[in-house]
């Protein structure tokens, strides 16, 4: 029973211990999960460190140190060796060693042995030597581990060997090489192989780089002036190239010279000078990014020979340029390295160019405008809404304000304008939403010391940056302002002396009239009975007669003066009335028959101004009555009038009276001209009608025979359509 | 009948009197030399309730008061009293201003040239 139980128990213990260890193998296979996934994650972390890295590294040299050193870090041997090649070198083109950090190994040994192991000739891509092969090797004999990839590219041709080794003192158990690991240098030889030949390009670049870096920082020397910066490019790149060095330029119709290096020597500048015509005949291929190079051979008989070019063509506007470097032969080398060289320098002169015209552009451009600003009679400024500070103004409102004020010092409108108008003019220009707008016109602006001139302000909102600012301009209207002055204060002058002669020709009529109607009334008081005594019937006649013409040229000279002096005054005028009462008047005194007869069509309105109508129809009325046939008992007067189609009233007055002379016709409308001395006249009355028609628009014409009678024919305009009247008719 | 003869000319109250006597009217005349004269002589017989001429015959020009200043402080008398007064003016002017004034003036009752005729008289009176 004991015995029983105690082999149940020993199976029990067994049991457990299996399962114990069952349980550690489990542990152990998960700790080496981790460990591998740890160390292929430190793998591929170091093989991007060296891709990073391998790009920077930019000398044959460097980048096989970095390799060789990246063996050791990567797989974490003690050494690592590399050696990049082309199958037919027999010497690899570098060996890089390196010791790790505990080796004890004499690096200068291993390196040999490990020289010595490359050289074998192993075939197969990946080869891990055991100790025993190891041992077989005699170079490698203090090898316990060695590990070589072979690598050869069949595209290129390239051959690359990395070699990495654990020495027999150290790491006796330590093997770095398990399968994981032998992929990894796979798979780094080809990144190598990568880098190398990509290597070819990029290194030449970097070349370039390097040395445009030593004239990099005479680009922080640049200055605003873009030619000499030019020639600074020139002179730092014909140093560095150690050749003669020019910056030729053509578009193939011309051709010049940019800058060239004070070292240049004669010939070459001589060269130049030929290449205008070199250039007309060599048509020079360029490649994709439009960098070329070429040969030119000299004429016959020239100083040199031949000299070589590295150019490009470059794109400026609408024109194909082609920019040189000029050297001679043997003295600049056309390596890749320089081409880039040339190119980049290139590139920063043609900025610097097109720095350059666009400048000349700028500058002309600027030229031309301040011309106009400083030269214009008419004040510009710059004018901050919101402040009332001054950024700019121009000569003229200097010369306008009458102020010593330099761009630097005028700050505030305020010295310009007394406060009111500044703070007028501020608040218009805030307020205002147009662009462009009229301040006012006509402002009296007042000078410092007193003074004032005139001026129109227009503004125009401009944005410079982010701000809204405003151009105000001045233009001096004090002089046309002044004239207008002068010309209201003559205007005023001439209507108070126009103002006097009215009264005066008022006055001067009425006091001579006044005892002329006093003689007329006098007169009409004599005694009957005194008339008949002899001859004094007779006197009286004739006295009366003295007063009636006295009293004619009083009327007369009052028309015309009137008419000369007075506005039209247009109404509708009652025709018909007018030439029946002035009929009526005018034939008044006459005691012989005259035949009076009318066609009046006043059926349309006829508007005009009445005083001066009726002044007309009076004169010539009053002639066809006056200058009747004396005696004839077949006297007539007709008169006619209507409204033609074309907008005219004609009034005609037909007499039968005694006619006047042809030669005399012409002069009839003469001031003073009396034809007739059958009758008292004054010689005005044909005058001012004529100078009345041309005032109320329309003409007078007359025919006359002698002896047969004389007809006058007037035209009036009828000012239907004139506005005034709608006044008067209101 | 009363009349003004209100004129500073006194050869025209001389004839402007004549011819009324001459055209056969009863008229009493009383002669101004100015505005100012005749309107101190009405104001005064207004208040003093004496007799007011029912006919005024004013001329323009007058030195102190014209005719036209006159009438208008004529108008600022008591309608009452101005409805019985005919007022002319009698003037040698012949100013077409004056004529239009006179015509729109509502005070005037008529326009007349000097000298004075019948036919004026005639006018004069038919409106009385």
């Amino acid at each position: 029973m004991e015995n029983e139980s105690h082999e149940v128990l020993i199976a029990q213990i067994k049991d457990l211990q299996k399962r114990v260890a069952a349980f550690a193998s489990v542990e152990q296979q998960l700790i080496n999960v981790k460990d591998r996934l740890d160390s292929e994650n430190l793998l591929y972390k170091r093989m991007h460190a060296f891709n990073a890295r391998a790009f920077e590294e930019m000398t044959e040299q460097a980048f096989l140190d970095l390799v060789a050193e990246s063996i050791i870090d990567v797989f974490e041997v003690e050494t690592g060796c590399v050696l990049i090649g082309y199958p037919q070198h027999a010497q690899p083109h570098a060996v890089a060693i390196e010791g790790g950090q505990d080796s004890v190994i004499d690096s200068n040994v291993l390196w040999h042995k490990l020289f010595a192991f490359c050289k074998t000739g192993l075939p197969g891509a990946i080869l891990q030597a055991s100790p025993e092969q190891a041992a077989s090797l005699q170079p490698a004999a203090d090898f316990s581990q060695l590990m070589l990839v072979w690598y050869n590219d069949a595209f290129t041709g390239m051959v690359i060997k990395l070699l990495g080794g654990v020495s027999n003192k150290h790491k006796l158990n330590y093997n770095p090489f398990d399968a994981q690991k032998l992929n990894a240098f796979g798979v780094f030889t080809q990144h190598v192989l990568a880098h190398f030949v990509n290597r070819k390009k990029t290194r030449s670049i970097f070349l370039a780089q390097q040395k445009l870096s030593h004239i990099a920082e005479s680009f922080l020397q640049f200055g605003p002036d873009p030619l000499q910066n030019i020639q600074y490019l020139v002179n730092e790149s014909c140093k560095l190239l150690g050749a003669g060095f020019g910056f030729y330029h053509s578009n193939r119709q011309q051709s010049f010279v940019v800058a060239e290096a004070p070292c240049m020597q004669p010939e070459l500048i001589l060269g130049l000078e030929q290449m205008t015509q070199i250039t007309r005949c060599i048509q020079v291929q360029a490649d994709a990014q439009g960098y070329f190079t070429g040969s030119f051979q000299y004429p016959i008989g020239h100083p040199i020979d031949a000299f070589t070019v590295l150019g490009r063509k470059v794109q400026l506007g609408n024109y194909t340029f082609e920019e040189f470097c000029i050297c001679f032969p043997g003295k600049i080398a056309l390596t890749e390295e320089n081409i880039h060289f040339f190119g980049i320098v290139a590139g920063a002169i043609a900025v610097e160019k097109r720095r350059f015209l666009a400048n000349l552009a700028q500058i002309e451009s600027e030229q031309r405008y301040r011309v106009i600003f400083e030269g214009t009679p008419h004040g510009i400024m710059l004018l901050n809404a919101q402040t009332g500070n001054i950024a700019y103004f121009n000569p003229a409102i200097s010369k306008l304000f009458q102020i010593e004020v330099t761009q630097a010092n005028a700050v505030h409108i305020e010295q310009l304008h007394d406060a009111s108008l500044a703070s007028n003019i501020l608040q218009q220009l805030q307020e205002q939403q147009q662009t462009a707008f009229v301040i006012g016109k006509e402002i009296a602006c007042t000078r410092k010391d007193g003074t004032v001139f005139f001026a129109d302000i227009t503004a125009q909102k401009i944005l410079l940056g982010n701000q809204t600012l405003f151009t105000c301009f001045y233009v001096d209207v004090t002089e046309r302002k002044e004239a207008e002055i002068e010309l209201q204060e003559s205007n005023n002058e001439l209507k108070k002396i126009n103002a006097e002669l009215d009264s005066f020709v008022y006055s001067v009529s009425h006091d001579l009239r006044a005892p002329l109607m006093a003689m007329k009334g006098l007169m009409s008081l004599f005694d009957t009975e005194v008339l008949e005594h002899g001859e004094n019937k007779e006197y009286w006649g004739l006295m009366t007669e003295s007063i009636a013409r006295m009293d004619e040229t009083i009327r007369e000279i009052l028309d015309y003066s009137r008419n000369t002096r007075t506005e039209l005054k247009l109404e509708p005028i009652g025709i018909r009335k007018l030439i029946n009462d002035t009929y009526q008047d005018v034939q008044f005194a006459v005691t012989e028959p005259i035949a009076f007869s009318t066609d009046i069509d006043d059926s349309q309105i006829f508007i005009s101004d009445k005083v001066r109508i009726s002044t007309v129809v009076r004169n010539i009325v009053s002639n066809a009555v006056k200058y009747r046939r004396t005696g004839a008992t077949d006297n007539a007067v007709h008169i006619a009038f209507t409204i033609l189609p074309n907008g005219y009233a004609q009034l005609t007055v037909a007499d039968k009276g005694e006619g006047i002379a042809t030669d005399k016709l012409d002069k009839v409308f003469d001031m003073f001209y009396r034809a007739s001395t059958s009758s008292a006249g004054t010689g005005l009355g044909l005058y001012i009608c004529k100078e009345i028609v041309q005032k109320i628009g329309g003409s007078i014409q007359l025919t006359s025979e002698k002896g047969k009678g004389t007809t006058v024919t007037l035209l009036f305009y009828n000012h239907i359509n004139t506005p005034h009247h709608e006044l008067l008719l209101n | 009948m009363n009349c003004y003869l209100i004129d500073d000319d006194k050869v025209f109250h001389l004839i402007s009197h004549k011819m009324l006597q001459r055209s056969g009217i009863e008229v009493a005349v009383s002669n101004f030399f100015d505005g100012e004269e005749a309107l101190a002589s009405l104001k005064k017989s207004i208040e003093q309730q004496e007799v007011i001429p029912q006919i005024i015959l004013l001329d323009i020009r007058m030195p102190k008061m014209d005719g036209f200043t006159f009438l208008d402080e004529y108008a600022k008398l008591p309608e009452e009293v101005t409805n019985h007064i005919k007022i002319f003016l009698l003037t040698s002017s012949i100013d077409k201003n004056d004529i239009e004034r006179a015509k729109n003036h509502p005070a005037l009752k008529g326009f007349f040239n000097k000298p004075l005729s019948f036919d004026a008289i005639k006018t004069i009176i038919g409106q009385d």
